[in-house]
């Protein structure tokens, strides 16, 4: 801009360098007066020049073949009424924004239209817009205009997991892949069992301890050959003494017995037999079943079958869990490991008791409880949500969810509930005011709720705002949309208004009706738009 | 007047603001709403047992709500508008509570207070004071004027490459006795000087010879302001920190002023020692003129969003006097809508707007925050640098958000069209872009 010795002197200062006024323009020279100091003189000169430099410069041109083409549309664009839809749909809490999204999305799609520019830059600031089952309408939605965008600036790229090889997936995402095999509806677990079986002696024990879990939760009879290899060229007895080994067997344990692939149930329920005696009932569960039945005798002393060794060989059990303030006696240990790792059917035959009852016997029977804190609690209750989690049984489920247990034992055993099973757990638990908890379930499932479990949830639900018991927020009321049973919307109403007064009112209205109003509107103005847009068409 | 949901959207003070609105909008907790040709109005289920009440003057934008938000428009106005954008009632009479305050409005920027005369002695008197306080404050500018040319004298001794070096505290010092010495326009060109990214080498020489020569070019005028016009004198006050009072350019008569339809092109904000600078700017369609509303706010004094984006405003602006009038207020508002009535005419190229610019530069050397109209432009990267290039190949780069860039590809997929841009430092500032028949603002 400026020339080279104006901007050195500049730069140097005039007491390390002298202005050489010859080298300025002759316009420039002949301004500068002759009486200034050279500080003067030189910051004339540079004013003089920077002006000159501003009003001089054009602009830089390029050749116009190097201009990149326009990028048009094919395709429609969706109506502004739909437009607007989406752009306030996305504004809600993403409970809300997500299923609003999807539906407009998958409208957009069968109509083949395309999204307005303020909705594009809407759904591609949300971080569902990388859903897999989202990502797909975004990318057709948003266009060629869209697609440029992605181009341009790749961070803006929806990142949809993309599909990994098995062959050339890391532990991690082989893992992922397994599971997806075998958990999807439309899966393929023959595939798992195959590519697994083919790669199992490459893999590391604790890749192996994964997969065999990802098994027993998903455990289908053509896994019982390949386990049953596994079981009895690697762990069938063998000593072992890695607790990783452990639980390995332990887990092919668990999986073989349910499958019935080895003989080994009735060994240890003629090993149990001789720690077990017969009591009068009293009255269980009210139900009063009378007679004689099946108790375990008091587990003290350990013995040759209560032996953490030969335990351990046999069964693949670890005393790594063994919490010395729960069990007072080693032999309780083992027998909660057991439940935890055998069928639950066992304990129902061994017993010779229906699920409930036994659940009942485990949690309440005194040999099997302890005082923590003044607290009673289940010694054996661990075991049973471990054996829950890990079998989906649901006749153990039924009976937990109509126990009474402590639910911080586990939270992710709420998301294992069939949707009966939830409501029973929460009526009988009373866990109106539970919102960390419900919300746990709500994430997990957004099945609709019975019309008497809606009603009696929202009226328990307001009766705990009421007391100041639990603060539901957005978030809460927004999961909640999902759930609540249409038909139970003119209960809702009818609360609502005569709450209206009520000085915890707002604590209601912000945190449970508003969000569902909202949701409820927001599906109304998609049903007329749609509707509309067909009677145009 | 009708606004789109952006333009709504444009007028929200926060992001948050907006999103609460279009909740109270889908939760359906606007029990009440009316229109009249003057004012909208609305009642909304607040949290309380009593609805809010907003009521908004369309024809000149303001907002009144009975909620406690400090905000403006505050969540249940946004609400009102928005409801009225989506479906558009029947004009009404207007209820009691809403023509008493438009009333009140209208009679306060028609009529201004009738003051108690003063006497014949109390006018000299005043006259006096305001006199010796004019002639102190002189006294101080030009010691203040002294004291930079001084320091800019120094520098240029010891060298402009001692400047990285210089601790920001001492341009702060410095600063603040310009302002000490009632000189804050002055401060603020200091303040500019420390403000330069010094980490860049070839970008701080040249950001620091323009600002020094601006104000070189300052203080060799401001010696010589006995001999200019009154105009120019006006223009170096300004310059030098002479504030200009939006209230007495209301009623100034001899302010320049132009009755048009306003296009508003833009909005900046931009936060400058704990200070909210909005900056919109407004072409008018048939004049062919642009404005330069400035606005300020505080964590005290939230700025109120007036001037709904890519709307038309039939009205009338009155400018600041300046040798090149361009920062100027709304004065008297008739309407808005969101219909150009006219052809507006636009440069064909950046030739012509470069050409332009230096005429204007040529009249006021230190004019900034000027924007132009330019058919038919694209967008690409010229060495990394997102670029706008006319239909001869002339391009000029941009000094845009990603955000902008990005609402360009979607808005016209990079097919020429018209757009607004400020130009400054050789540099764009994408304002919008008209397509077909509409504008829409992208900043």
């Amino acid at each position: 801009m400026l020339s080279t010795s104006l901007k050195n002197t500049a730069l140097l200062g005039t007491d390390r360098k002298q202005l050489d006024t010859q080298d300025l323009s002759t316009d420039i020279k002949k301004r500068l007066l002759s009486n200034d100091t050279q500080e003067q003189q030189l910051l004339d000169a540079l004013t003089y020049e920077y002006y000159a430099s501003i009003n001089g410069l054009l602009p830089p041109q390029v050749a116009l073949d190097n201009i990149p083409e326009a990028i048009t549309e094919d395709k429609a664009y969706i109506s502004p009424a739909m437009n607007l839809l989406l752009v306030d749909a996305l504004s809600e809490k993403q409970h809300i924004a997500r299923p609003m999204a999807l539906e407009i999305l998958e409208y957009i799609a069968s109509h083949n239209q395309l999204l307005r520019p303020e909705a594009t830059l809407a759904i591609l600031d949300k971080t569902f817009a990388s859903d897999n089952k989202i990502s797909p309408l975004v990318n057709a939605a948003i266009g060629n205009r869209g697609q440029k965008l992605f181009e341009l600036f790749p961070e803006m790229q929806i990142k949809s997991k993309k599909e990994t090889n098995w062959d050339d997936g890391n532990t991690s995402e082989r893992i992922k892949i397994f599971e997806k095999w075998r958990n999807s509806e439309d899966g393929h677990p023959e595939l798992s069992i195959q590519k697994l079986r083919k790669d199992w002696p490459s893999e590391g024990i604790r890749s192996k301890l994964t997969y065999l879990k990802v098994i027993a939760k998903t455990l289908i009879d053509i896994d019982g050959d390949f386990l049953y290899s596994v079981y009895s060229t690697e762990f069938e007895n063998k000593k072992i003494t890695r607790k990783t080994d452990k639980s390995c067997k332990k887990y092919l344990i668990s999986s073989l017995t349910r499958l019935n692939k080895i003989p080994l149930l009735t060994e240890i329920n003629q090993s149990l037999t001789p720690y077990l005696t017969e009591s009068k009932s009293k009255k269980l569960l009210g139900i009063g079943i009378g007679g004689k039945r099946k108790i375990f005798k008091p587990l003290k002393k350990t013995d040759a079958f209560w032996d953490g060794e030969h335990l351990s060989t046999w069964l693949g059990l670890s005393e790594s869990n063994l919490d010395l303030a729960r069990f007072d006696y080693d032999p309780l240990y083992w027998l909660s490991e057991m439940i935890e790792v055998l069928p639950f059917s066992f304990w129902c035959n061994l017993l010779e008791q229906n699920a409930t009852t036994v659940v009942h016997y485990f949690l309440t029977a005194k040999q099997f409880q302890v005082k923590i804190t003044d607290e009673k609690e289940s010694i054996l209750l661990p075991a049973l949500i471990k054996n829950a989690e890990m079998t989906r049984n649901t006749e153990l489920l039924e009976a937990l969810s109509k126990s009474s247990y402590q639910e911080e034992e586990s939270p992710s055993l709420i998301t294992l509930f069939s949707d009966h099973q939830f409501e029973t757990y929460i009526t009988t638990n009373k866990l109106w005011d539970d919102i960390a908890l419900v919300s746990t379930r709500l994430k997990a499932h957004q099945s609709v709720w019975s019309k008497n479990f809606s009603e009696t949830y929202l009226t328990e639900l307001q009766l705990a705002i009421s007391k100041g018991e639990c603060y539901p927020e957005q978030n809460f009321g927004a999961l909640l949309t999902g759930v609540i049973n249409p038909a139970a919307l003119p209960y809702l109403k009818k609360i609502h208004d005569e709450a209206i007064y009520k000085n915890w009112f707002n604590v209601w209205n912000t945190g449970v009706t508003q969000p569902i109003i909202r949701k409820i509107n927001l599906t109304i103005r998609l049903r007329k738009i749609q509707k509309a847009e067909y009677e145009h068409t | 007047m009708i606004l789109t949901e952006p333009q709504i959207e444009a007028l929200a003070p926060k992001p948050s603001a907006y999103k609460a609105a279009l909740k109270i909008v889908t939760g359906a907790k606007c029990l009440e709403r009316g229109i009249s040709e003057r004012a909208l109005w609305g009642s909304i289920q607040g949290s309380g047992k009593k609805p809010y009440i907003t009521q908004i003057d369309i024809q000149n934008l303001a907002y009144k709500c009975s909620c406690p938000s400090r905000q403006f428009p505050c969540k249940h106005a946004l609400a009102v508008l928005i409801l009225h954008s989506r479906d558009k009632s029947p004009s009404q009479e207007e209820p009691e509570w809403v023509s008493e305050w438009i009333n009140n409005r209208r009679s306060k920027t028609k009529t201004p207070k009738v003051k108690k005369p003063l006497s014949e002695k109390e006018v000299a008197s005043r006259q006096r004071s305001k006199d010796k306080r004019a002639e102190e404050r002189m006294a101080a500018v030009e010691t203040g004027i002294a004291e930079l040319d001084k320091w800019l004298q120094d520098q240029i001794r010891i060298g402009l490459l001692e400047l990285p070096n210089r601790p920001k505290e001492d341009f702060n010092k410095l600063a603040a006795r310009m302002v000490d010495a009632k000189a804050p326009g002055l401060a603020g060109w200091v303040r500019a000087l420390a403000d330069i990214d010094y980490g860049q080498t070839k970008v701080w020489q040249e950001e620091a010879t323009a600002i020094i020569a601006k104000i070189h070019l300052l203080i060799k005028t401001w010696k010589n302001k006995d001999n200019l016009t009154p105009e120019w004198q006006h223009t170096l006050k300004t310059l030098v920190g002479w504030s200009q009072s939006s209230k007495n350019l209301m009623s100034d008569k001899t302010a320049p002023a132009i009755k048009d339809h306003w296009l508003v092109l833009g909005r900046t904000q931009e936060t400058k020692d704990d200070i909210l600078i909005q900056r919109e700017w407004l072409w008018g369609s048939q004049s062919g003129a642009s404005t330069l509303i400035l606005n300020f706010g505080t964590r005290f004094q939230k700025l109120e969003i007036k001037l709904p984006l890519a709307s038309v405003l039939e009205a009338e602006v009155a400018f600041f006097h300046s040798i090149l009038p361009h920062r100027g207020i709304i004065r008297k508002q008739k309407n808005i809508s969101n219909s150009l009535k006219h052809t507006i005419k636009m440069h064909q190229d950046f030739t012509t707007m470069v050409a332009e610019h230096k005429q204007k530069l040529r009249r006021h050397p230190w004019a900034s925050q000027l924007c132009y109209l330019v058919e038919k432009l694209r967008m690409l990267k010229v060495d990394n640098k997102w670029s706008l290039c006319d239909v001869s190949g002339n391009t000029l780069p941009l000094n845009n958000s990603v955000e902008t860039i990005k609402k360009w590809f979607l808005y016209c997929g990079n097919q020429a069209v018209s757009a607004a841009v400020v130009y400054q430092n050789n540099k764009l500032r994408l304002l919008g872009i008209f397509s077909q028949t509409k504008y829409y603002a992208l900043c």
